[in-house]
């Protein structure tokens, strides 16, 4: 036992590049005991190396590689890139950010390509269905996108405070300032906060709008609301906006949160919910009857590892459903 | 983006544009892959060049498909070993332990393909994002953000030998969830809520 203990340690040290010699010695040792030790050390070696992979440093290493290849290949730069100005430089910079905040906080996630609309004075990010994607905003908050949702933000805050548009689904940790609230404007709520994170979610085609509160304070009214009536909510809570009602109750921090982490966690939720967040998910259409699903509600846990294929067939298998595949597009019929 | 499976197939390699970004989509995961067979980041990174070099020597007849992928490496590979033949030369065999543990890995390499030529990237990437927090923080630390240990103990407030546990465990859970991720992780249930 003591034995095992010190060869992962051993392994660990040599990963890091901070074994001894006599360490060294003996992991060489061990390794020609038994073949199964080499062959596990080699393939922890091997993940040990391809989990670089989206490393910044390797990313920024291979730009520098290729201002050396071109400049001894010569390659010409297509014209586009030489002609651009100075503000879509600047743009472009902000996108590259974009991206590299993306590699970190999001690098389990496939594509996300942020068309930036370079206006004079805002900013629009849309993310595609099918990716997220995570933004940097100009006072150091941050924001992470869900599938098929767009953020609109100026180029730099006003004196008195800073605000931005969410469609869809977002989750904010917002920088602190006192002096400069901070307001999102989604759909039908109002959200002002001063520096705290909290998600939003506010998709057009959900029926309600939701805040959850994960550390700090938000201050909630109704969009266009011009009474002073507002809500405060607390760590733990959710309010949500349901024509033109606001309800605040007891939120499942975790079950809000975790699409920030590709996972996807779900609570008795209507049938149509669950469809509408896949289609947000893998980019597909789905078409069924509304009427017929009526009355199934769903808890489950998914992680965006499988196929929709795969989420499918285990729909198929605890609900008395068929589906039908098409371009892009599914058709699910209930069975009775 | 994250690289791997982003670039469109069949785009031919002469056209400047498809060559940087493969270029850029690949040099990083070459890289590592060089460091397999040589010691020393800016020797994988020349020998890299120079393969590159050839593909550009080529780029009209090539095209970004699978095959040429796989070519990439293999081609490296062959670079790699001609290298470190031509070093064993030069130095006449003075091996340290290190380098004969290069050999053993080299030789094991033979017969196994690396999850950096099987465009695993993506999928080790979902992997840790999906480890249990206290491991996948210490894990991005380390390899993400390529912080040493030590670093990573100052960083977290944590004992080194904490890192260095979270960090075998971490890669050992990787490991597991990755042959075991073709097995579906989804249970869904449904219930029949009549309300009527």
């Amino acid at each position: 036992m003591k034995e095992k203990q010190d060869i992962e340690l051993i392994i660990t040290h040599f990963l890091d590049g901070s074994a001894s010699d006599a360490e060294v010695l003996h992991l060489k040792e061990w390794l020609e005991v038994d073949v199964n030790n080499k062959k596990d050390f080699f393939h922890l070696k091997d993940l040990w190396e391809a989990s670089q992979v989206g490393n910044a440093a390797g990313m920024s290493a291979a730009q520098i590689a290729w201002k050396t290849f071109s400049d001894k290949t010569k390659v010409k730069s297509p014209k586009a890139t030489r002609h651009i100005g100075r503000r879509i430089l600047v743009e472009f910079i902000k996108v590259a950010a974009v991206f590299v905040l993306a590699f970190v906080v999001f690098y389990g996630i496939d594509k996300n390509q942020v068309p930036v609309d370079a206006q004079l004075a805002s900013t629009k990010v849309n993310v595609p269905l099918g990716s997220k994607s995570s933004v940097l905003l100009p006072d150091g908050s941050e924001v992470m996108l869900n599938s098929g949702s767009t953020l609109s933000y100026p180029v730099s805050f006003s004196e008195s405070k800073r605000l931005v548009e969410l469609s869809g689904e977002g989750f904010f940790k917002v920088a602190h300032d006192q002096s400069k609230p901070f307001v999102v404007n989604a759909k039908d709520m109002e959200i002002t906060v001063l520096g705290t994170e909290f998600n939003v979610m506010a998709y057009d085609d959900f029926d309600r709008t939701e805040t959850t509160l994960v550390a700090g304070k938000v201050m909630l009214k109704k969009a266009g609301d011009v009474s002073e009536k507002v809500v405060i909510l607390k760590p733990g809570q959710k309010a949500s906006l349901k024509d033109n009602v606001m309800k605040i109750e007891k939120a499942n921090i975790e079950l809000e949160t975790n699409w920030t982490e590709n996972k996807f966690y779900f609570e008795s939720i209507p049938f149509h919910e669950l469809m509408a967040r896949l289609e947000k998910w893998y980019d597909v259409e789905i078409e069924f009857d509304h009427e017929a699903f009526s009355n199934l509600t769903y808890t489950g846990k998914f992680r965006n590892e499988e196929t929709i294929w795969q989420v499918l067939d285990a729909l198929q298998m605890t609900t008395p459903v068929r589906y039908k595949a098409g371009h892009r597009k599914v058709f699910i019929t209930y069975k009775k | 983006m994250l690289p791997g499976d982003q670039m469109q197939e069949s785009q031919s390699l002469d056209n400047g544009k498809v060559f940087e970004q493969f270029f850029l989509e690949y040099h990083q995961r070459l890289v590592l892959y060089a460091l397999k067979y040589v010691k020393g980041y800016d020797q994988a990174s020349d020998l890299v060049q120079e393969v590159f070099l050839k593909l550009w020597e080529n780029k009209s007849e090539l095209e970004v498909n699978r095959s040429l992928k796989a070519y990439v490496f293999k081609t490296l590979r062959n670079h790699c070993l001609n290298y470190i033949e031509q070093q064993k030369i030069r130095t006449q065999h003075h091996q340290s332990i290190h380098d004969e543990l290069k050999d053993m890995e080299i030789e094991f390499f033979n017969a196994e393909t690396s999850l950096l030529q099987k465009e695993m990237g993506n999928s080790v990437m979902r992997a840790l994002s999906n480890l249990p927090d206290d491991y996948s923080k210490v894990l991005r630390l380390s390899r993400i953000d390529g912080l040493k240990n030590k670093e990573i103990a100052e960083e977290l407030n944590m004992p080194v030998r904490t890192v260095e546990t979270r960090i075998y465990r971490g890669i050992r859970m990787l490991r597991d969830n990755l042959s075991r991720s073709a097995l579906l992780f989804i249970k869904l249930m449904s219930s029949n809520n009549k309300k009527s």
